[in-house]
């Protein structure tokens, strides 16, 4: 995912210091880590460099000087396109998880047990997320859900690999 | 009770109330389909009400018709007349029996002669008839107007000169006048003479023989029952989706109480809607039977009336059991909601007490069948024994038709949806036929009993000689008294032998003998009857008997009956004696029988020595020959007033149908009381044979009311198979199911619970048919198999007849919404 | 009839409802080989498991609609299994709300009045039942579709109104079999954010069947049953 375009997306509803910027982020989208300062300046200066974002002048007061960012027409551009352009889908997401089972499995181990361990771990992230959405601004829901979706897409896929495996060993167990 | 307390109950009692308002919410409250439903149950408990209300109406018809024939008896008849020494005073009327017949009906009068200025007259009219004069039923004056009449006139010469009102009438369709006569006397036979203060004497009405009583109540009860259970199967309409409906409200927390007051408020809408097309039906039916004449029988739309009691009970009655059998069906819904939401099949069904009501039925049967004490004085247990074996079908059926189907694998795929179907919902599908089951139970059990008694009275008459007598010697036979002293048998036989379409006119003479006694304590003279004569020429008693040798002059007698059975039955025919002194009875009504008394006694000595007379080989004929029989010059003492008269003849092949009508017209010119019958058309015989002979009509008309409703029973059937497998068929039909496979399944899900419950009914049928023979202590048990083939005709028809009712709905269900709908 | 069950501390506190080992069996078929569950007041539990499972079947034992051949369900001071029936019944029209996975609504009721049918059976007055019904069709967005009945309103609507009828009544237990079953992600978030929001509110324990995790993650804890046995009893959450 890259940190420029969505700060890109986050300018085109008007211009802000890099300081706005990070905090904005924050708010939305950093639910895992906040944003460095570093990164946001070191980002904003290579959009700055591309010609996708644009300084709108300076103001100095108090502290450090603050420069005020606003999107340039080719950051439109830029930002448009990526929207647009879908997702390489991560199909080697759950490796680890897979390895896990399969193993299990094919050791004779009760698969369930990474399962019901596995499914608690998700369980206790999903219900802390739907606690935590209740509470949370719609855009924020939005990025809650998309967690949400992504874990029990995980938890039905480790039950399904769950059933799968087993009904494979029964068949192949003498 | 405290204010809390008195809250408490308030709140309990509001609930109550609100159970049953939900239910009627529930009854009235669906789309489209509860009116249909509603009005469905409405009809079908409607004309149930409607039939039971003209049945408790039908004692009440009976007993109008006898109070108005007694009252015009009592004004009539004050007392009778048994000679003039029995009475001291003046009577001040007097009236005797006239009447005849005219194309096939009987027409009743009465002669009436005034014997002081201000006589009573009978009810229906306002003064008496003048001599010469007639008052007549509307009927009958409708029928002196109507083309054909002339042929009637000369025997009722009278002028019209009024119309019987209504209260002297017994039915509206009744042909009765009155006429004003002058030559009666109060000493004739069968005068009757009506003294000033009345002394009306009531007879009591015949009781019916056991036989025909036990047909009459046994006819009675298996049309009623199948009634009662029709319209029980009514208010289960559309059973399976209230039960879903019920045991959904069950799983949110009403309590069986409540489920039952629910259904109780459910049931009770179409129960009062019922009850109230019930009486519309009746009163408009009613009104339309007064316009009708079903087998010569017409009533007054005032006389259908039923008893307010019975009225009450069979407007209450009907809710009440209307509301019980919706109760008894949601034991389910409240033992196990979650399987009827579900559709679960339901537990097998118990038998053990779906037999009690028939093992009870049958030990009262043979019960009432052993006991010493008849019938007539056992009638409780023996209806009741009846009405519990009926009613035992309908509960026994679902267990059978349950057993049936749980039995059935399937092999083809409209046998596989039929029966798995009956397996989910056998008692919807056994209710559908319990009418029709009960209906066909009782008519074979009907039909045996009817047979049995056919079979019985055939054998009785193949056995006994006297059914020779059935084949008559001529066509018609003309009877009457001589009108006077100028008249005689052969001037009548002349006149009628004068008649273009009349040819082998013979005739007898018949006298009654008695003898005199003397009866304490009035010491009053009376005759008592002792035999019969018949005065026939030698050439004619030689075609009647075998007889070689005749001579004028002779007479014969009967040879002696088995002398056991006449002091049984007649005690007065001991045999004539040789050289007994005998007098002549008149038969007269008329002024002829006025001469018996004024007139010497006519007395006719015995001969010293009788003739026997040989046993009857041939048929007989027109004329019986019993007690002595007289040539001619052995009775020339005997007066004509004594004289009856027996003519025969046959008609031409080219006589009219009225032909008979001017024999009438000539007999009733030489003859008083004249009469003549033409073998082979309306019935004669005896009058239990005619009362059997209606009783049988009456039940034929009641199976047909019956077989009415069971057709719309048939249709409720169809109706509530539409309701059920909407769904089912919309599924069935959304995955490509062929509609010939859908229909066969439907005429399969008909036919086999319909074959259940007939060879059910067939065997129930039959045993109810041996049980009511054996109260009836009949030996010649008879089995009338075309008539069961008959009902099975029947009940085949009915499957496809409901099946064809049902397949529109099921196209319907396969393009339509079905599949929307809950 | 009310029990007096409603203890005010949902945690640490007595539970609510507790079934213990239960056993059912459907003829040959057993549905339930020792299940067992409890809830407290305010706390909503989770049950899953695969289809055919015993979900539906625990769900019935628990509210005294099937009556287990062993085991106990204790409610407040009573055993339900040992309740009779008039009793049990009571208990579903006063203390327990339901949301059933088939055939719920009664067809020939508009959805207002299947909405106020359990405060009818307990005998409260129709405009009260009205009024108190229609504040909770306007909380899940019935409100506009109140005139018709069940057999032309969508699957969603029905379970919406569903809901509504099991909360009528201020229930101590509400039982949701799969309540979101047939709604939309939003219209399944919606509801489960109004159940979970009543159960706090008002105390209520709720016992929710469901198939999917992110449904099961409004719980407060979740019990997986697998061919008839509950896995995972009694674990703390936190
Ligand atoms: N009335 C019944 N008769 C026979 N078996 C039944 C009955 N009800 C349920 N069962 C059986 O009991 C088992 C559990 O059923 P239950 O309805 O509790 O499953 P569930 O977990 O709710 O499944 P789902 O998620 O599909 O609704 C199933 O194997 C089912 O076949
Ligand atoms: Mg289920």
């Amino acid at each position: 995912m890259s940190i420029g375009l969505t700060l890109l997306g986050l300018l085109e509803g008007g211009s802000r210091h890099g300081y706005d910027l990070k905090r904005a982020y924050d708010d939305r989208f950093g639910q895992n880590r906040s944003l460095a300062y570093g990164q946001v300046y070191s980002t904003l200066s290579r959009l700055l460099r591309d010609g996708l974002v644009a300084v709108d002048g300076v103001e100095s007061g108090e502290g450090p000087e603050r420069k005020r960012y606003s999107i340039t027409p080719e950051g439109v551009e830029a930002l448009e396109r990526w929207l647009s352009t879908s997702e390489k889908p991560v199909a080697d997401l759950h490796n680890t998880l897979f390895t896990k089972v399969v193993l299990a499995v094919l050791s004779g181990r009760d698969a369930h047990q990474v399962l019901d361990a596995q499914r608690r771990a998700h369980m206790d992230v999903m219900r802390d997320l739907t606690r935590r959405k209740s509470k949370a601004d719609p855009t924020a829901q939005l990025v809650h859900d998309f967690s949400l979706f992504h874990l029990e897409a995980d938890l039905r896929w480790l039950e399904l690999a769950v059933s799968r495996l087993e009904q494979l060993t029964k068949e192949i167990a003498p | 009770m405290s204010a809390r307390g008195n809250a408490r109950t308030l709140r309990a009692l509001r609930t109550r109330i609100g159970d049953f308002r939900l239910g009627v919410r529930l009854a009235v409250g669906g789309s489209r389909t509860p009116w249909g439903r509603l009005s469905l149950a409405a009809i079908g408990i409607g004309l149930g009400v409607a039939v039971l209300l003209l049945a408790s109406s039908v004692p009440n018809m009976k007993q109008a018709r006898d109070e108005r024939q007694e009252a015009r008896l009592a004004g009539v008849y004050g007392a009778y007349s048994a000679g003039p020494s029995s009475v001291d005073q003046e009577p001040v009327l007097l009236t005797a029996p006239q009447g005849t017949t005219f194309r096939g009906e009987h027409i009743t009068g009465r002669a009436l002669q005034p014997q002081v200025p201000d006589p009573p007259v009978p009810a229906g009219l306002e003064q008496l008839p003048g001599p010469g004069e007639m008052v007549v039923s509307p009927a009958l004056q409708d029928l002196l107007q109507s083309p054909g009449a002339e042929l009637l006139r000369p025997r009722l010469p009278g002028e019209v000169v009024g119309v019987i009102d209504k209260e002297g009438l017994v039915s509206p369709g009744e042909l009765r006048y009155y006429t004003g006569v002058t030559d009666l006397s109060a000493a004739g036979v069968g005068v009757a003479a009506v003294y000033p203060e009345k002394s009306s004497r009531t007879q009591p009405g015949d009781a019916l023989p056991p036989q025909l009583w036990i047909m009459l109540a046994f006819g009675v009860v298996v049309l009623l029952v199948p009634v009662v259970v029709f319209v029980a199967g009514t208010t289960r309409l559309a059973e399976a989706a209230r039960s879903r409906r019920l045991a959904a409200l069950r799983l949110v927390g009403a309590d069986g109480a409540q489920i039952r007051r629910i259904a109780s408020g459910e049931a009770l809408v179409g129960a009062v809607l019922g009850v109230l097309a019930g009486w519309l039906f009746f009163l408009g039916g009613r009104q339309l039977a007064g316009h009708l004449s079903i087998l010569g029988f017409s009533t007054f739309v005032s006389d259908i009336r039923p008893d307010w009691w019975m009225a009450l009970l069979v407007t209450l009655a009907i809710p009440v059991i209307t509301v019980t059998t919706a109760q008894a069906a949601m034991r389910r819904t409240i033992i196990e909601p979650l399987g009827v939401v579900r559709q679960v099949a339901p537990r097998r069904h118990r038998m053990i007490w779906r037999l009690v009501p028939m093992i009870l039925g049958v030990l009262g049967l043979l019960f009432v069948g052993a006991s010493s004490a008849s019938v007539t004085d056992l009638q409780i247990p023996f209806l009741g024994s009846i009405v519990l074996l009926l009613i035992g079908v309908p509960l026994v059926l679902p267990w059978a038709v349950e057993r049936v189907v749980q039995r059935g694998s399937a092999k083809s795929l409209p046998w596989q949806l039929a029966l798995r179907r009956l397996q989910l919902s056998s008692g919807t599908a056994a209710r559908s036929v319990s009418a029709i089951a009960v209906v066909l139970t009782g008519i074979i059990g009907l039909q045996t009993f009817m047979a049995t008694i056919e079979a019985e009275e055939r054998s009785q008459s193949t056995q006994s000689p006297s059914s020779r007598s059935f084949q008559p010697r001529h066509e018609v036979s003309v009877r009457g008294e001589l009108a006077g002293p100028e008249q005689s048998l052969e001037e009548l036989t002349e006149a009628l032998a004068g008649l273009p379409a009349t040819r082998h006119v013979e005739g007898v003479t018949t006298v009654r003998f008695g003898t005199l006694e003397v009866e304490e304590p009035r010491k009053t003279r009376v005759k008592r009857y002792r035999t019969r004569a018949t005065i026939v020429d030698c050439a004619m008693l030689r075609e009647l008997r075998d007889i070689s040798r005749c001579r004028n002059g002779e007479v014969f007698r009967e040879a002696p009956q088995d002398p056991q059975r006449t002091r049984d039955r007649q005690p007065w025919r001991e045999p004539v004696r040789p050289g007994e002194r005998l007098s002549a009875m008149a038969r007269h009504h008329g002024p002829a029988g006025a001469q018996e008394h004024t007139a010497e006694a006519a007395t006719w000595q015995a001969p010293q020595e009788f003739r026997q007379l040989p046993e009857q080989t041939g048929p007989s004929g027109t004329f019986s020959l019993s007690g002595l029989v007289l040539t001619p010059q052995a009775a020339e003492e005997i007066p004509w007033w004594a004289r009856s008269v027996q003519v025969g003849l046959d008609f031409t092949d080219s006589a009219s149908p009225d032909a008979i009508e001017r024999v009438r017209n000539v007999a009733a010119e030489y003859l008083d009381f004249s009469g003549a019958h033409q073998y082979g058309t309306a019935s004669a015989g005896s009058d239990a044979m005619t009362t059997y002979a209606l009783i049988r009509y009456g039940l034929l008309l009641g199976a047909l009311v019956t077989f009415a409703l069971i057709g719309c029973s048939l249709f409720v059937t169809a109706a509530e198979q539409i309701q059920e497998r909407r769904r089912q068929m919309a599924v069935l039909a959304a995955v490509g199911t062929r509609r010939r496979t859908l229909g066969w399944a439907a005429f399969l899900q008909n036919a086999v619970p319909m074959l259940v419950a007939v060879v059910l009914a067939c065997l129930v049928g039959l045993g109810l048919g041996m049980l009511v023979v054996g109260v009836a202590s009949l030996d010649t048990l008879t089995f009338d198999l075309p008539g069961m083939l008959g009902l099975v005709a029947i009940a085949a028809l009915s499957v496809l007849v409901v099946t064809a009712l049902t397949l529109p709905a099921l196209r319907r269900a396969m393009h339509t919404d079905g599949l929307h709908s809950e | 009839m009310t029990l007096d069950a409603s203890p005010d501390h949902r945690e640490d506190a007595e539970p609510v409802l507790a079934g213990s080992d239960l056993h059912l069996s459907f003829g040959p078929t057993p549905a339930l080989r020792g299940a067992s569950l409890s809830v407290g007041a305010g706390e909503t539990v989770a049950v899953t498991g695969s289809s055919g499972s015993g979900k539906s079947t625990l769900l019935h034992c628990l509210a005294g609609i099937l009556m287990p051949e062993s085991g106990q369900v204790r409610y407040g001071d009573h055993d339900i299994t040992a309740l009779p029936d008039k009793q049990r019944s009571a208990l579903r029209r006063t203390d327990f709300g339901f949301v059933f996975q088939f055939g719920q609504l009664v067809p020939e009721l508009t959805v207002d009045e299947n909405v106020a049918l359990p405060l009818r059976l307990a005998g409260v007055g129709h405009k009260e039942a009205r009024r108190r019904a229609a504040h909770w069709m306007e909380r899940l967005e019935v409100t506009g579709i109140a005139d018709h009945r069940p057999g032309e309103i969508s699957g969603g609507q029905g379970q919406r109104t569903a809901v509504a009828r099991a909360l009528v009544a201020d229930p101590v237990v509400v039982f949701a079999d799969e309540p979101t079953g047939a709604l939309d992600s939003l219209a399944g978030e919606q509801v489960m954010t109004l159940l979970s929001d009543v159960a706090e509110e008002s105390t209520t324990a709720v016992v929710l069947v469901t198939h999917e995790p992110r449904v099961a993650a409004y719980a407060d804890r979740e019990v997986v049953i697998r061919d008839g046995s509950t896995q995972r009893e009694q674990e703390p959450v936190r």
